[in-house]
């Protein structure tokens, strides 16, 4: 029988690539629905193993992956490169390369948490500044006297937007508006407390890549979510300004900016990002009309239902 | 009605593609190694006895003619193992010793090689254990003897390409 580490891999990549499919096959472009089906995707390595352990025993038997799977991961291992089985190289090279994933993005995670506002001090109320903002503000907001592009929601029971000094010196009033707006959306939805589940489930499988990339794909459907919604006040093209501005800025803690801190990697690496900054802009400058309803619910249960048939074969 | 029909036809197209390419990936290792669905290769007695958890039945008579180690182990999903010892001289497979796992009606297919059954006959030569013994014909024409029986709930195969007599002798020997 295949090890669990390897199945819940297994299980993971499968779901995901299962996803992709259907969202470019379906052409989903409503935010709720990408963010449930790639929850779906997320789930299944966490979810199926134990529930078709306890559920379907026979399925870890022998007759089961000889006669009715679709892939045993255990057949792999008859090939023996260098006299180790090839599914158990496979396993150990993806589960390295899941930690590396994950390392690479919960230690700024942490990082952030960790440092918190120590070196920002916040500005008192009577600062000139505070007239830029928007009053009375819809959230909590935190004026800083940082030179940093800073602009952040943060906060899993109150949710609250730190923006700095030197993000008002970058935006206009327009540009700033509608890069607030974008932060108050991720605080209507809780979105600073979906964060840390997210990065706690990514924990509970750090060694699953699978894990790692849907998460990262989810964090990038929130704030396509958020994006929409400024987008759908008519605010996309000063948002699409204010990403630009605030991305092009250099050292910036804002989720406006890539998650991925470019400084550190090579120019292949920047250029990525850049492209990704792009295409998040050209996204909101194209795209001004609502997006149209599609059947939700029932689209992504069936397709849980489906990943969930496909991976009960998967052994 | 006609989209939830579109998107329900999509996903079926999805699902038959991932069904098709994982079965396509199960079949890689298969088509390298040139072994049936399930079966696979083991280097040693010792190995095959650390994945079937116990020991493997082996005979204590060993023709001298025979090359030790064995040529070939294999080993089945359902726990079958197969071990194949060659003739030191010729270098063709002369012994094969199969057992199937506690229960099993019958030795996984594929691990002994396919041969047609021309006579069979019942005969016990340890008190307690009464043997099958087959005369085969395997697909190159070469005729084999084989017996047959059941101990403690496990079926044991000793395919022997020789006379009746040296069967029996190994046969009687398996441990």
């Amino acid at each position: 029988m295949f090890p669990p580490a390897g199945l819940a891999i297994l299980h993971g990549c499968i779901a995901a690539a299962f996803v992709e499919g259907l969202l470019r096959v379906w052409r989903v472009r409503a935010p709720a629905q990408r963010l449930a089906l790639r929850f779906a995707a997320l789930l299944a390595p966490f979810v199926l193993p134990p529930a078709f352990a306890a559920l379907a025993p026979f399925r870890s038997t022998a007759a089961f992956a000889t006669d009715a799977a679709l892939f045993a991961g255990a057949h792999w291992d008859t090939l023996t490169p260098g006299g180790v089985g090839a599914a158990t190289i496979a396993t150990a090279a993806l589960a390295a390369t899941g930690v590396a994933l994950f390392l690479r993005d919960a230690i700024p995670f942490l990082a952030d948490r960790v440092r918190g506002d120590r070196h920002d001090p916040p500005l008192p109320p009577d600062h000139p500044a505070w007239t830029r903002l928007p009053a009375p503000p819809a959230i909590a907001v935190r004026l800083t006297a940082a030179a940093d592009a800073v602009l952040y929601c943060s906060g899993i029971d109150r949710p609250a937007v730190t923006v700095s000094l030197g993000t008002l010196v970058r935006l206009d009033d327009d540009e700033l508006a509608a890069a607030l707006q974008h932060e108050i959306e991720h605080a209507r939805r809780r979105d600073p407390a979906l964060g840390w589940l997210l990065m706690l489930l990514r924990a509970l499988q750090a060694f699953n890549p699978a894990t790692q990339i849907v998460g990262r794909q989810i964090v990038q459907e929130v704030e396509h979510r958020a994006d929409r919604a400024v987008a759908d006040l008519g605010m996309g093209p000063a948002l699409a300004r204010a990403i630009a501005k605030v991305s092009g800025s250099g050292a910036t803690r804002s989720d406006l900016a890539d998650p991925s801190t470019p400084a550190r990697f090579a120019s292949a690496a920047r250029r990525a990002v850049s492209n990704a900054v792009l295409a998040r802009c050209e996204g909101l400058l194209a795209d001004t009309q609502s997006v149209p309803d599609e059947p939700g619910p029932a689209r992504v249960a069936l397709a849980a239902l489906a990943i969930s048939l496909l991976l009960f074969f998967v052994v | 009605m006609y989209a939830g029909l579109r998107s329900t036809a999509s996903l079926l197209a999805v699902f038959v593609v991932a069904a098709a390419v994982l079965r396509v990936l199960d079949a890689v290792p298969r088509a390298v190694t040139g072994l049936p669905r399930g079966i696979v290769r083991v280097r040693s007695l010792d190995e095959a006895g650390r994945r079937l958890n116990g020991r493997i039945a082996m005979p204590v008579y060993f023709p001298a003619e025979l090359e030790w180690p064995p040529s070939d182990i294999m080993l089945a999903d359902d726990l079958s193992v197969a071990v194949t010892c060659r003739e030191r001289r010729t270098g063709r497979g002369r012994l094969i010793v199969a057992s199937g796992p506690r229960g099993a009606g019958a030795i996984a297919a594929g691990l002994l090689p396919p041969a047609t059954r021309l006579q069979s006959a019942e005969t016990t030569v340890v008190p307690g254990r009464p043997l099958t013994v087959d005369r085969l014909q395997d697909a190159t024409g070469a005729f084999w003897h084989q017996a047959s029986w059941r101990d403690d709930g496990r079926l044991i195969i000793v395919r022997h390409r020789g006379g009746m007599d040296e069967l029996l002798r190994i046969a009687a020997s398996v441990r």
